[in-house]
């Protein structure tokens, strides 16, 4: 990037005819193209042709006329490093042999960067280091993470397993009987939330279950094996007509009686099927 | 007076009632279909709340025969139309056709005019098809043309499903499932069941037809006699609308529905039209079981059937083996 800029300004400077563009003969800022006018009795004068950019300055020549004699040549020149320089040094003749009549030619080149900043025109300016020493390098980092990461978790999975499982440590399931108890002293008051009189309905239904032994079978046939058993269904149908009927059938002293018993529950487990129906 | 029946486990049991509207239809239909009580029951639910229902079933369990037979036993029209990947939308909704003689066009309904449309394999045609049907199924009327005509009402899809040969099939995708009301498994009859399935068809004789015969189908034993009409269909939509519904119920359906949103093992929870169908069937279901009010029987059975194409579970609970029978098991645990 920085040898096109360098290249499209020496073209630039070659155009020589943009005079805004050059500044005083003798002196010239790093960058800016200058020029100077000589005279010389050699016709064949040309700027050096190794100049790189790696020179400290880039000269090119051009003839503009002559004066008896002698020829006119004007070199343009852009300074890439702040110093005193000949431009005489930057001619060569085109024909070969030695340069007589051409002076000194010295040009001034100085710089506007910060004191300390340097003198290269090419060098980056500080805070733009590559992160991690470069993309290559940044590359090569992620792949490596890429390629290791499955092999780290791998690694982990294998020490999990081979720790030994720490004992859960969990509080004991509520009952049966500790989950209705509440419910059914609730109801005996005429104190039970919508949400609270669906989950008693619900948890008679699952103490009937197990007194039945039917856990295993499907919830829906229970319901409707417990609707229509002659031990539950007098409990199942009162609770339909107290909690779903359009006009209760039920009111809430025949309810409480009905639960009276379920208020002692004392042996059914939320998950045990033993007894405890009354 | 009636006789005490007993649970599989050995549990004495009261036997069950049933609306006279549902046994009229429940004792036709079971003239020509054996079993499928449930399947009846789903049927009717369908037809008694205006909604739409998916079978799913390998193929020769009776769906056709049971659909027609119903439609026949309340005298509702009835057409079938197979689906296939070559179907197009207007094979079912219809098309405008140029009257050579007049010069002008007119309308050819497809099937889907009728009160019962049974739509086989849907699965088979493609999504634009499937949309079609759909669509028409939501807004109950359909588009010729320019011009906009009314379905007859009532009107049922009943649409089937091959859970088994799923090569060459576009499946229904979720928002599409959400429209049909219930989807009911099918199950193959018992084998009590079988047995009068063989020992019927013994009875069937040959159907003259000119100097020719051919075997009788237990379609020809159908039978055009029929007990009920729509008006009786439409008398008993009323009185599912008069079923009540208690705040405790409506509790247990909105909170099912809302379970299935947060468990673990489900990607995709239901919409709200589930609670909406669930509270809707059960109204229904407790108007053929003789009833006014809707009870957690209900819910707990229809749960499966509504709830169940609505859910989506995870690829963690596919891989450990999960179904969504097991896991609408635990959310029914769980509602208490």
């Amino acid at each position: 990037m920085s040898s096109v800029l360098v290249l499209v300004m020496a073209t630039f400077a070659t155009v020589l005819g943009a005079p805004q563009d050059v500044q005083d003969e003798g002196a010239a800022d790093r960058g800016i193209s200058g020029r100077v006018t000589f005279t010389s009795s050699h016709e064949d004068l040309d700027a050096r042709p190794d100049q790189d950019l790696s020179s400290p300055l880039l000269v090119r020549v051009r003839r503009t006329g002559g004066e008896g004699d002698m020829i006119r040549y004007e070199a343009t020149y852009i300074g890439s490093v702040e110093g005193t320089f000949d431009v005489a040094d930057f001619l060569v003749r085109r024909g070969g042999g030695p340069i007589e009549d051409v002076p000194p030619l010295v040009v001034s080149i100085a710089s506007n960067l910060p004191v300390g900043h340097g003198t290269d025109v090419f060098e980056a300016p500080v805070g733009i280091e590559p992160i991690g020493g470069g993309n290559r390098r940044l590359l090569i980092a992620a792949i490596a993470l890429w390629v290791a990461f499955p092999f780290v978790r791998l690694g982990v999975r294998l020490l999990r397993r081979t720790e030994e499982p720490e004992e859960a440590v969990e509080a004991p399931a509520p009952t049966l009987a500790d989950q209705l108890r509440p419910l059914v002293e609730g109801a005996a008051s005429g104190t039970l939330s919508v949400d609270e009189r669906a989950r008693l309905e619900l948890l008679l239904f699952r103490a009937w279950r197990e007194r039945l032994e039917l856990s295993d079978a499907d919830q829906a046939s229970v319901l409707s094996v417990l609707r229509r058993h002659p031990e539950s269904s007098p409990l199942v149908t009162a609770l339909e007509g107290w909690l779903h009927a359009p006009a209760p059938s039920v009111d809430e002293a025949e309810i409480g009686a009905l639960l009276e018993p379920y208020r002692s529950l004392e042996t059914v487990s939320a998950s045990s099927s033993e007894g405890g129906v009354p | 007076m009636a006789t005490m029946t007993q649970h599989s486990n050995g549990v004495p049991v009261l036997p069950d009632e049933i609306a006279p509207f549902a046994r009229s239809v429940r004792d036709q239909v079971s003239r020509t279909v054996v079993g499928q009580q449930r399947v009846v029951e789903r049927v009717l639910i369908a037809l008694l709340t205006g909604g739409h229902l998916l079978l799913e079933g390998v193929p020769g369990i009776a769906k056709t025969l049971l659909v027609q037979s119903v439609g026949r036993a309340i005298d509702l029209s009835f057409n079938r139309v197979q689906f296939t990947i070559d179907l197009l939308p207007s094979d079912i909704v219809g098309s405008e056709i140029l009257d050579q003689r007049t010069g002008e066009f007119r309308v050819h309904k497809g099937p889907i005019f009728t009160n019962l449309l049974l739509a086989d394999e849907i699965n088979r045609a493609s999504p634009k098809v499937q949309s079609a049907l759909l669509e028409a199924m939501q807004e109950r009327r359909v588009s010729i043309g320019e011009t906009t005509h009314d379905l007859p009402a009532p009107f049922l899809v009943i649409a089937t499903q091959n859970p088994v040969e799923q090569a060459g099939t576009f499946e229904l995708p979720e928002a599409q499932l959400d429209r049909f009301m219930l989807r009911h498994r099918l199950s193959y009859p018992t084998r009590e069941e079988e047995t009068e399935v063989v020992r019927r068809s013994l009875d069937l004789r040959l159907k003259r037809r000119g100097d020719g015969a051919m075997p009788m189908t237990a379609f020809d034993a159908i039978g055009d006699e029929h007990q009920l009409d729509v008006a009786d269909l439409t008398k008993a939509m009323e009185q599912v609308q008069q079923v009540h519904v208690s705040e405790v119920f409506m509790r247990d359906c909105v909170e099912l529905v809302a379970l299935t949103r947060s468990h673990p093992d489900l990607e995709l929870g239901c919409s709200p039209r589930a609670a909406l169908a669930l509270v809707q069937a059960s109204r229904a279901r407790a108007f053929i079981h003789g009833r006014d009010f809707a009870i957690p029987e209900d819910l707990f059975a229809l749960a499966e059937d509504t709830i169940l194409h609505r859910v989506r579970l995870t690829y963690d609970a596919l891989a450990e083996g999960r179904t969504p029978d097991d896991i609408l098991a635990e959310l029914l645990e769980q509602l208490a």
